[in-house]
């Protein structure tokens, strides 16, 4: 019996300190949840409301004719930047449908994105991104379009998508496609 | 025990520390720790005043914050991602913050506001080694590149304001050295491999207060024109083979020190001499060079199909085969980009294309696709402007020839951008007419499926002054193609299929380009351009020769 009170208490214990954390690191980020910043650049500024938001993803279909998109829900952030982070996370995990084809090598990881003043995002992948790439142009298609399409539909902001591997840019992933500059979307090949 | 060990849990979710950051001053180091939130990086803003070597005021209790840069002055607002610098404003991609009672500012502030402390020239911030060096003196060449011409290779270098330089040739060695007065080389200008067939490599060295730059000729002697020009200021340094020299007249320097910002010398009488000896007969064919490139090769296997079949052989002995069928069909000259298994970058590719004046460049691929059910050809154009609007000024300025006697500078500026225009849309309009007649002959020549014309910015056709086409025979990812690339007869058969398409091709440009007739170029007007001129600067790339850009300064040449 005095077991089940000693434990009751550490439970008790337990919560309210985890809640006062919360509450605590609520607090430290409440400067940042501030309204949007007026004369904050297009790219730079808070997004209006966080909370869930849907995006569209796209994957290729099968047969490698076209791409197809598919709806997902993310968290959402604060900033255009954290939801371009999570979308993109997201299109790294694969399609759920039947019928569509992941597009992102297996193994590639986002590790950065920053979107500059212009509205060009920069999109740093691990190496995982170039070299577990199948070889063919078609593949080397999808997957850089995959990346820049979903970017610039789902966020206004975002006009163009340069894409970085370890932090540097690179001249192309696997041969064929130049990414040597910020490219804008391309649905139909 | 159990509550210690949630607590560390809930506060390591939400941070992790992230290697130091060292910015190296002249005298002594500074280490910021750096803090990962959510995914950014940030540093403390007492760090980042360290770094700056100011001291940090706070101005309201409610996180403003300002550090005196000397001359200007940087404020920081919690809570606000713009960050003032005297009267710039800096967009950061995530606000400065409050954290465990310090105030954290992200990484990227620490160049933008070492560069505002120090001056830009002087700031090298190397993200990936996470250090930031303070160099004593500031740097005054930002940039080198290099380009191949069909006649010719240019090196510039791109400097923060005009510069004296002394050019000399080392006609023994075959060495071309430019030596640049008080300048300090940028840590981004490294020494850099050419091997365009001219130039084998540059090197560059800082020499005290000067700087020096060797271009080391590929085993030919070389000579060169040399000239300044502005916005942004550059010297651009022209290297021909010897043997060309006697097509240019050149004035007899052995050593020429250029000021920058004279006014406009005459140009030299290479102009009509150059223009006179290119004019080409009515009768000649107009096509008379093809590069065909066969796509990856060497490191590169290019896509593999699923029992091991590689790319770059497949598509090697394809081109051979082309090649073999246009020399004996159309008395065409035939340049490969590679004769056998070897890997040649994307660049050098493009760069003998435009060395050979190739008349128009086929990039011979085999596709591959994530599922094995694709399959069928498809050929690609070029259809987006190969560069940025800044490269495209650029570009415009330095490779555009036209000289209007009477037209007024600016006016020329602007013909030369509508010049480069029609060139540009010459190119795209004959590659998608290359790409077409080409998979129309493909279509007929294989019973598989027809993927139509595409466009993409693909690499290799980034940079051809001619049109250029990419062609995917076969998806090598479907285990039934794959079979049949193995096929000598089947590889014959593309080949045959190709050579029918480039030769509908010939007849239809030929007849498109070929030159007017001497007395009707005679009656144009001094600046109406003829189809025929847009496709004689196709062929030549819009290729500088030695009058194309205006020199501030007489070209220094030698022998």
């Amino acid at each position: 019996m005095r077991r089940i009170q000693i434990a009751t208490i550490w439970i008790a214990l337990l919560a309210v300190t985890v809640g006062v954390i919360v509450l605590w690191g609520n607090e430290t980020i409440a400067p940042n949840q501030t309204p949007v910043q007026h004369g904050a650049s297009e790219a730079m500024r808070p997004t209006v409301a966080s909370g869930r938001k849907s995006i569209s993803l796209f994957f290729v279909t099968r047969g490698g004719t076209s791409f197809h998109e598919e709806a997902r829900e993310i968290e959402g952030g604060t900033t255009t930047t954290e939801d371009a982070k999570q979308t993109l996370d997201e299109l790294v995990k694969g399609p759920i449908r039947e019928g569509l084809v992941l597009t992102i090598p297996r193994g590639a990881k986002l590790l950065n994105l920053f979107i500059d003043s212009s509205g060009t995002a920069y999109v740093d992948f691990n190496r995982a991104l170039r070299d577990g790439l199948q070889g063919g142009a078609q593949g080397e298609l999808y997957t850089v379009f995959s990346i820049v399409n979903t970017l610039v539909s789902n966020f206004v902001r975002i006009t163009r998508v340069q894409l970085l591997v370890e932090g540097a840019e690179i001249p192309t992933l696997a041969g064929h496609v130049d990414t040597r500059v910020a490219l804008t979307p391309q649905y139909v090949f | 025990m159990l509550f210690w060990g949630c607590l560390i849990v809930v506060i390591s979710v939400a941070t992790t520390a992230a290697a130091q950051v060292k910015v190296y001053l002249e005298k002594g180091v500074v280490t910021l720790p750096s803090i990962k939130v959510t995914g950014a990086e940030f540093v403390p803003l007492t760090s980042l005043a360290d770094a700056l070597g100011k001291p940090l005021e706070r101005r309201s209790a409610r996180g403003s914050y300002r550090i005196r840069l000397g001359e200007s002055v940087l404020l920081i607002n919690v809570g606000s991602p713009e960050v003032r610098i005297g009267t710039a404003v800096a967009q950061l991609s995530v606000s400065p913050r409050w954290f465990g009672g310090r105030v954290i500012v992200p990484l990227e502030l620490l160049p933008i506001a070492l560069s505002a402390r120090y001056g830009e020239n002087r700031v090298d911030w190397d993200p990936d080694g996470r250090i930031a060096r303070i160099s004593r003196t500031a740097y005054s060449l930002r940039l080198l590149r290099f380009r191949t011409y069909p006649d010719h290779t240019r090196v510039v270098l791109e400097g923060t304001r005009p510069h004296d330089f002394i050019l000399r040739e080392d006609g023994v060695s075959g060495r071309v050295v430019l030596d640049i007065k008080r300048a300090i080389l940028s840590p981004a200008i490294r020494s850099s491999q050419v091997s365009d067939g001219l130039v084998a490599s540059i090197d560059t060295e800082q020499r005290g207060a000067d700087s020096r730059l060797t271009i080391h000729g590929a085993g030919r002697r070389l000579w060169s024109k040399v000239f300044a020009i502005g916005g942004p200021d550059r010297i651009v340094v022209d290297l021909f083979p010897h043997e060309e020299q006697e097509r240019h007249v050149q004035p007899v320097e052995t050593l020429t020190m250029t000021t920058p910002g004279q006014p406009d010398q005459p140009k030299p009488a290479t102009r009509r001499t150059e223009s006179a000896s290119s004019a080409e007969p009515a009768t000649e064919s107009v096509v008379r060079t093809v590069v065909i490139d066969p796509g990856h090769g060497g490191k590169d296997p290019g896509a593999i199909g699923p029992s091991g079949v590689k790319e770059k052989d497949i598509v090697l002995d394809i081109s051979l085969r082309l090649k073999r069928l246009i020399e004996e069909n159309l008395a065409v000259k035939v340049v490969l980009t590679r004769t056998e298994d070897v890997f040649i970058p994307l660049e050098r590719r493009t760069m003998i294309a435009n060395r050979h004046r190739a008349d128009f460049f086929i990039s011979v691929h085999v596709n591959a696709a994530p599922e094995s059910r694709a399959v069928g050809f498809e050929t690609y154009f070029l259809s987006r402007e190969p560069s940025d609007r800044g490269a495209r000024a650029s570009a415009v300025r330095e490779n555009t020839a036209l000289n209007l006697e009477g037209v007024g500078q600016d006016a020329q500026r602007g013909l030369q951008t509508v010049l480069w225009d029609l060139a540009q849309t010459f190119y795209i309009r004959e590659s998608s007419e290359l790409a077409e007649l080409l998979l129309n002959e493909l279509a007929q020549s294989l019973k598989v499926d027809n993927r139509g014309v595409k466009s993409a910015p693909f690499f290799v056709l980034i940079g051809t002054a001619m049109p250029s086409v990419l062609v995917e025979v076969a998806f090598i990812s479907n285990p039934q193609e794959e079979q049949q690339l193995e096929q000598e007869v089947y590889r014959q058969q593309v080949a045959e299929a190709l050579l029918a398409g480039i030769t509908r091709f010939k007849t239809r440009y030929e007849k498109r380009v070929r030159p007017l007739p001497a007395h009707s170029a005679i009656n144009h007007p001094p600046f109406a351009v003829s189809h025929h001129e847009v496709a004689r600067h196709a062929r030549s790339g819009l290729g500088p020769r030695a009058d194309r850009e205006e020199p501030i300064a007489s070209p220094a040449s030698a022998r």
